[in-house]
C-alpha cells in the first residue's frame, strides 16, 4: 500500500495524473477497451480541440499507461514515439495486457 | 500510518512486554523448563503457573493445555494428528469453507491423501449454520472444525449450538479461538475436542500459541513433532517459557479487560462505518454488526479497483480481500464464498481494532478512505 510497490514511472502517473476526463467535460467517446481477467476497463475521450481525456476502471499499472497514451496524442507524438514512451514505463509481463490495450486504444481512437 | 490492522497482528501489550523484557535482560532467567537443576525446576514452576493461569482463561484443566509455536501449528497438530490416531476410524471431516488457511490447508493435504470433507458452505452472513454441521456428521467423521471468529470478517460461529451438534453425534469439535480469545466468551463446552490459540493476535508476541486438548472424554491425537517428549510426547520441542509467560501475561490482561474493551471498540467500528457509509454510497459491509466480533470491519467498495484503493491508501496500515499487489491478485475465498465476484472481492478492506486503537485513528482512517474512494470514483467511466 505504498509507493514502493511501483517502479516511479508507473507510481508518479497513478498518483498524480493529468488526463482524467473531468465531470462535467464536453466530450465525445473515441474508443474503450477491457480485459476480463482482471476486470479493467479504459475509455477515451476527445474535446471540441481534439484533446484526449480518459477515464478508466484500472489498476496503478493501466492509470499510468492511460496517461502516456494522452500525453503522447495531445503533444502530437506519432505512434513510434508512443511506442517509446510505453516502453519506458517497463511493464512487468503480467502486466503487459495494459500495453495491447493502449494499442487497441490508440488505434480504435485514430479511427473514430 | 494509521495502524487498523489488529487481526493480522497485534503491538505487544504492556504486561508482556514486562515479561520479555525480564528475559532479555542481561541476568534474566533462561533455563530449559526440562531441565532438573534448580534454575530448570524454577523456569518449569513458572510454565506450569503460566498453564494453569491459561487453562483457567477458558476453564480448561492445565494438563489440557498444550504450548505451541502458535495457532497455525495448533491447528496442524489438531487435525493432522487427530487424523493420524483416527485413520482406523473413520476418515471423514466436516469443514466450513470459510475457515482460515491455517485449518482448510491441512484439511485439503488429507483430501489429497483419500480423506473425505463435507465443505460447508456459509450462509450470506458468512457463517455456517449449527444444523449444516448436524447434517454432515455421519459415523465416518472423525472431526469437525469451526472458527469462532473469522480472521476476514469478523463474523462468530455459534459455537455453543455446533459443539452440541458434535456432542450428539460423538464427533470432536476443533475449535480456531485465534481471534477470539480476549474478544468474545471463550470456554471448553462439551463437544469441543481442541482449541486453537495464538499470542500475538492478542498483544504477545509472535511465535507462540497453544492448543487446549480434551482429556475427558479423551481426544486422542498423535504427535506431529519428535524429540524430546515434552508436552506430554504430543509436542516435542524446548519450550519457549519466556514467550510462553508474555502470551500467558497478554492473555489474561486481554481477557480481563475483555468486556469493557469490546463496548469501546464496538463504539469505534460503528463510528468509522456510519461515517464511511454516509459519505460513500453503496458500501457493502461484509457480515452483519450484530454476528460479528466488534474488532473487525469489513466493507467492499463498488466502483473503485482493488489495486488502486490499496495503492492509494498509503497513510493507512489494513488488509485487504487479495493475497497479492503485484502480480495478478488472488482475491479473497472467503467474500467470493459470500458470492463476491473477484472484482468486488479484490475492493474490499478488512479494518481490524485493538488495544491502542484510539478515536482519532477511526477519524484519519476516514478522512483518507473517503478522501481516495471518492478520487477513485470519479476515474469511472461515464
Amino acid at each position: 500500500m505504498s509507493a514502493d510497490l511501483y517502479p516511479p514511472a508507473i507510481w508518479e502517473r497513478f498518483s498524480q495524473p493529468c488526463w482524467v476526463l473531468a465531470e462535467n467535460a464536453d466530450v465525445r467517446e473515441l474508443a474503450r477497451a477491457s480485459t476480463p481477467a482482471s476486470a479493467e476497463m479504459a475509455v477515451l475521450y476527445a474535446d471540441a480541440q481534439n484533446q484526449w481525456f480518459w477515464r478508466g476502471h484500472a489498476s496503478p499499472w493501466l492509470v499510468a499507461v492511460l496517461e502516456a497514451l494522452c500525453t503522447a496524442h495531445n503533444r502530437g507524438d506519432d505512434e513510434s514515439a508512443l511506442c517509446v514512451t510505453l516502453n519506458s514505463l517497463e511493464l512487468p509481463p503480467v502486466k503487459r495486457y495494459c500495453r495491447a490495450m493502449a494499442d487497441e486504444l490508440w488505434q480504435a481512437a485514430l479511427q473514430a | 500510518m494509521i495502524y487498523l490492522d489488529h487481526a493480522a497482528t497485534t503491538p505487544l501489550r504492556e504486561e508482556a512486554r514486562r515479561v520479555l523484557a525480564e528475559f532479555i535482560a542481561p541476568d534474566g532467567p533462561f533455563a530449559n523448563p526440562s531441565s532438573q537443576h534448580a534454575p530448570g525446576r524454577e523456569m518449569a514452576m513458572r510454565v506450569a503457573c503460566a498453564r494453569e493461569e491459561f487453562a483457567g482463561l477458558i476453564g480448561a484443566e492445565p494438563a489440557e493445555i498444550l504450548w505451541t509455536s502458535g495457532a497455525t501449528e495448533a491447528n496442524n497438530l489438531a487435525i493432522l494428528g487427530r487424523a493420524r490416531f483416527a485413520r482406523d476410524l473413520g476418515r471423514k471431516l466436516v469443514v466450513p469453507r470459510t475457515e482460515h488457511k491455517a485449518v482448510i490447508d491441512p484439511v485439503r493435504h488429507l483430501a489429497g491423501q483419500g480423506w473425505k470433507v463435507a465443505w460447508l458452505n456459509p450462509a450470506a452472513a458468512g457463517v455456517c449454520a449449527p444444523a449444516d454441521f448436524a447434517d454432515a456428521l455421519d459415523s465416518e467423521t472423525v472431526l469437525a472444525c469451526a472458527m469462532q471468529v473469522n480472521n476476514e470478517t469478523g463474523q462468530r460461529h455459534d459455537i455453543a449450538a455446533v459443539a452440541e451438534a458434535c456432542a450428539e453425534k460423538d464427533v470432536p469439535l476443533h475449535v480456531d479461538a485465534a481471534q477470539a480469545l480476549g474478544k468474545l466468551p471463550v470456554h471448553v463446552l462439551a463437544g469441543i475436542g481442541s482449541m486453537s490459540f495464538s499470542g500475538h493476535k492478542l498483544g504477545a508476541p509472535p511465535g507462540v500459541g497453544a492448543l487446549y486438548l480434551r482429556s475427558r472424554p479423551r481426544v486422542g491425537i498423535e504427535p506431529l513433532l519428535f524429540g524430546g517428549g515434552q508436552e506430554r510426547g504430543l509436542r516435542s520441542g524446548t519450550l519457549a517459557s519466556a514467550q510462553i509467560l508474555a502470551f500467558t501475561a497478554a492473555a489474561v490482561a486481554a481477557v480481563e479487560s475483555r468486556e469493557a474493551e469490546q463496548q469501546r471498540l464496538s463504539k469505534l467500528r460503528e463510528a468509522l462505518w456510519q461515517r464511511l457509509q454516509e459519505a460513500l454510497p453503496g458500501l457493502i459491509r461484509n457480515g452483519t454488526r450484530n454476528e460479528s466480533s466488534a474488532h473487525v470491519l469489513n466493507i467492499s467498495f463498488p466502483g473503485v479497483h482493488g489495486e488502486s484503493l490499496r495503492a492509494a491508501l498509503s497513510g493507512l496500515a489494513v488488509s485487504s480481500g487479495s493475497a497479492c499487489s503485484s502480480a495478478q491478485a488472488e482475491s479473497s475465498y472467503v467474500l467470493r464464498s459470500l458470492g463476491h465476484s473477484d472484482d468486488l472481492a479484490n475492493a474490499s478492506l478488512r479494518f481490524s481494532f485493538g488495544h491502542t486503537t484510539v478515536e482519532k485513528d477511526i477519524q484519519n482512517a476516514a478522512d483518507e478512505v473517503i478522501t481516495v474512494v471518492k478520487r477513485l470514483r470519479s476515474w469511472e467511466p461515464r
